[in-house]
């Protein structure tokens, strides 16, 4: 049985839509010889690589550290405009995947596997994504070119505080409000004449 | 009022705060990035139309918005046009940006199929639009070069960037766009090879091995006996350069058949189209400098030697079944070579670049180009077959180059052609019939090449019949007819009787000089079993 190399790659969305993504695989002996003969000592091209993988989105703030006894790589970087808002008001995310298997781990935590051919070697992608806390109805979709894609709603900028402010802005207007209605219902006290 | 004033006070307090939550004050403004393509490849036209296509990269240009103000951005729409070729069009719309998010517009321009005419680079420029909020817009523009439809750019990468092999050749998997199983010009003369050297026999009936390898040597011997010409040692660009030193000028496999010469990626292209129009799966191998066809068959690949048709001054020719083994010998090497992990060897796989959306470009039929096809189709049935009892030439490669193989002489004169060696040559042999200027053929007269002359004729109709007046001043009669014209060319059939009821059948061509016309005709007494070798002379009519 021909076992796949496996590529793992988590993607941590914040409530605007960017994304942190760390990808790492471990390799066998003679895929790390090959690797560090291709791309080890030039990890420049893994970013090149990576930038060709995603070409919708712009990456940035590469990072990257090998561990040569265990014959592996990660490679860090943000994505930004991973998500994006569509005409219905839902944020969107596609990770460029057709018909993988989606795993539901948590409300804000997701598993997506996909298997494809390269190079002559097969090869597992197994996704880890994690959605921001604000994040609400998460659904997994697909688009129109039948690639899997998640929805949720979210509205950037309504954390704690923000409803905190709300909340507060609402006591507040109430107490006006009490306040004016007692002061109206209230009758007028007569004061005592000096003449008395 | 002073009563009222605490609670008018908490009031707007409370009125504030909420409306803070809804409402944002502060302006939204956008900050641009736009990360571009230096140049478009017109034969590539649909891949840079479709972003499913290698994962959509490649695209025109991509951009990043980022609402940098204080407040949502709403309505965001970005348009672009690129003059001449496109005009405005919607690229994408945004409903709502927040402060601080990021957004990115990609854009795969749609080309019309009419960008295959361009045959020259050119500097266009593209105009972008962004509005948003209703009235306000912002305006980008640039510049980037469209090619001409033949050039091709191994390499997008900057010099800087250029670190290892693959590299150099990282737009490789675009050569798929230039294998055109489509083009009606291929289709005709893959259908021409199918009924006049391989006799009709379709490879793609069966699925055996054996079949489709004998297509594969159909289109070699097609080459060979259009005497298709191998027009370079260096096909592939091999040098670090600038990446202009990485653009080169590939003919289209239509451009190959017609104009009967190719570089040995262009003759990989031609195979890979032709190949696939007849329904095989063909793929390109690429190796140091080098690049040679093949196809996939049953899990298995064969190779042919595509340049081993050679050409004037290149050492000579290889037949198919040599041509076959060498290039089956360098398939060995390429593979022992890949599994190795050398990247400098690879296979283009052409159905497989399909399925990922890399197709080629429309090609409309051609009346001018269907005629080259016909032209070169009559080398096909009147080329010399390939004779195995005749001495081959030694692979070119090997380095024991023979020269001129004593096979053949040339007859440069009126006209020129090639003919047997050791047949005599007799020059102006009738001083009362100075219209033949030479006649060759073997010492047992079996066959005879008449050069004639004939000063005056308006067309070639009254130039032959110029000489079946001749010849029936000497008793002898003659019939013809007209078989076909060709670029210049007038062919004929006819029969000769000769006083003594000899039948001497022939085929001639004719063609207009500055004084009449010059021609040449080949014939035999025994013309069925001679008439490959008389069609071959003639075919090197030039």
């Amino acid at each position: 049985m021909i076992k796949p190399k496996k590529l793992m790659v988590k993607w941590e969305l914040n409530a605007l839509g960017d994304a942190r993504v760390e990808a790492s695989t471990v390799l066998d002996a003679a895929g790390w010889d090959y690797y560090k003969k291709t791309i080890g000592n030039n990890p420049d091209v893994l970013k090149r690589q990576m930038e060709r993988t995603f070409p919708g989105y712009y990456l940035l703030n590469f990072n990257y550290k090998d561990d040569a006894m265990n014959r592996s790589w990660t490679l860090s970087f943000d994505v930004l405009g991973l998500s994006k808002i569509n005409s219905k008001g839902l944020w969107t995310v596609d990770l460029n995947s057709k018909d993988p298997d989606v795993t539901k781990l948590t409300d804000h935590n997701y598993v997506v596997t996909s298997h494809f051919s390269g190079q002559g070697s097969l090869l597992q992608e197994i996704d880890y994504v994690n959605f921001p806390a604000a994040a609400s109805d998460i659904k997994q979709e697909k688009n129109t070119f039948g690639k899997a894609i998640f929805t949720y709603s979210l509205t950037p900028g309504g954390g704690f505080s923000q409803w905190l402010v709300f909340a507060l802005g609402v006591i507040f207007m109430i107490a006006g409000i009490l306040m004016l209605v007692l002061n109206t219902l209230r009758p007028a006290q007569k004061t005592d004449s000096l003449a008395h | 009022m002073k009563k009222n004033l605490p609670a008018l006070i908490c009031l707007t307090i409370g009125i504030l705060l909420v409306a803070s939550h809804f409402l944002h004050f502060g302006k939204g403004s956008l900050s641009l990035s736009i990360k571009k393509a230096d140049y478009i490849m017109p034969s590539a036209y649909k891949v840079y139309a479709n972003p499913e296509t290698l994962s959509g990269e490649y695209y025109l240009f991509k951009m990043l918005i980022k609402n940098d103000g204080k407040s949502p951005l709403h309505d965001v729409k970005v348009s672009y046009r690129i003059p001449n070729y496109i005009d405005w069009i919607d690229l994408e719309k945004f409903p709502k940006i927040y402060p601080g998010q990021n957004v990115v517009a990609r854009c795969y321009p749609q080309f019309k199929d009419d960008i295959v005419n361009k045959m020259t680079q050119s500097q266009e420029k593209v105009e972008i639009k962004i509005t948003y909020n209703g009235d306000q817009s912002i305006n980008e523009e640039y510049s980037f070069k469209v090619l001409g439809r033949n050039q091709f750019a191994y390499t997008d990468l900057p010099v800087e960037e250029i670190a290892s092999y693959p590299d150099l050749f990282r737009n490789s998997q675009l050569l798929g766009c230039l294998v055109t199983p489509q083009d009606p010009i291929i289709k005709y003369y893959t259908q021409q090879m199918q009924e006049k050297v391989m006799k009709g026999e379709a490879a793609s009936v069966s699925n055996k091995s054996e079949d489709a390898v004998k297509f594969l040597l159909g289109v070699y011997e097609s080459t060979y006996l259009s005497h298709m010409v191998y027009s370079g040692t260096e096909g592939i660009p091999q040098k670090l350069g600038d990446i202009n030193s990485m653009v080169q000028s590939i003919r289209l496999p239509r451009e190959v058949a017609t104009g009967n010469t190719g570089l040995c990626i262009e003759l990989s292209l031609m195979y890979a189209s032709i190949l696939k129009s007849a329904g095989l799966h063909p793929v390109i191998f690429m190796v140091p400098g080098h690049a040679y066809p093949g196809i996939l068959v049953n899990g298995e690949y064969y190779a042919i030697e595509a340049t081993g048709i050679g050409g004037e001054g290149l050492g000579g020719r290889l037949s198919p079944k040599d041509a076959l083994q060498a290039g089956m010998k360098e398939l060995k090497e390429c593979l022992q070579n890949m599994q190795a992990g050398d990247a400098r060897y690879s296979v283009i796989d052409i159905a497989e670049l399909e399925a990922k959306g890399v197709v080629p470009m429309e090609l409309k039929d051609d009346d001018f180009l269907r005629k080259k096809v016909d032209e070169i189709a009559l080398r096909f049935s009147a080329g010399r077959k390939y004779d195995p009892n005749q001495k081959d030439k030694q692979n070119p490669k090997d380095g024991n180059n023979s020269e001129d193989d004593g096979t053949t002489n040339t007859y440069t004169g009126a006209v020129t052609f090639n003919y047997p060696a050791g047949w005599g040559r007799y020059d102006h042999p009738m001083r009362q019939k100075p219209h033949l200027i030479s006649v060759i053929g073997p010492k047992d007269g079996s066959i005879e090449i008449d050069v004639v002359s004939i000063t005056g004729s308006q067309n070639s109709n009254q130039a032959i019949e110029y000489i079946k007046q001749q010849l029936q001043t000497s008793g002898m009669r003659m019939q013809y007819k007209l078989v076909n014209s060709n670029n210049g060319y007038d062919y004929y059939r006819g029969t000769t009787t000769t006083t003594n009821n000899v039948n001497f059948k022939w085929i001639g061509v004719f063609r207009t000089s500055e004084n009449g016309h010059d021609g040449v005709f080949i014939g035999s007494t025994r013309f069925s079993q001679t008439e490959d070798l008389l069609n071959s002379i003639l075919a090197t009519v030039r």
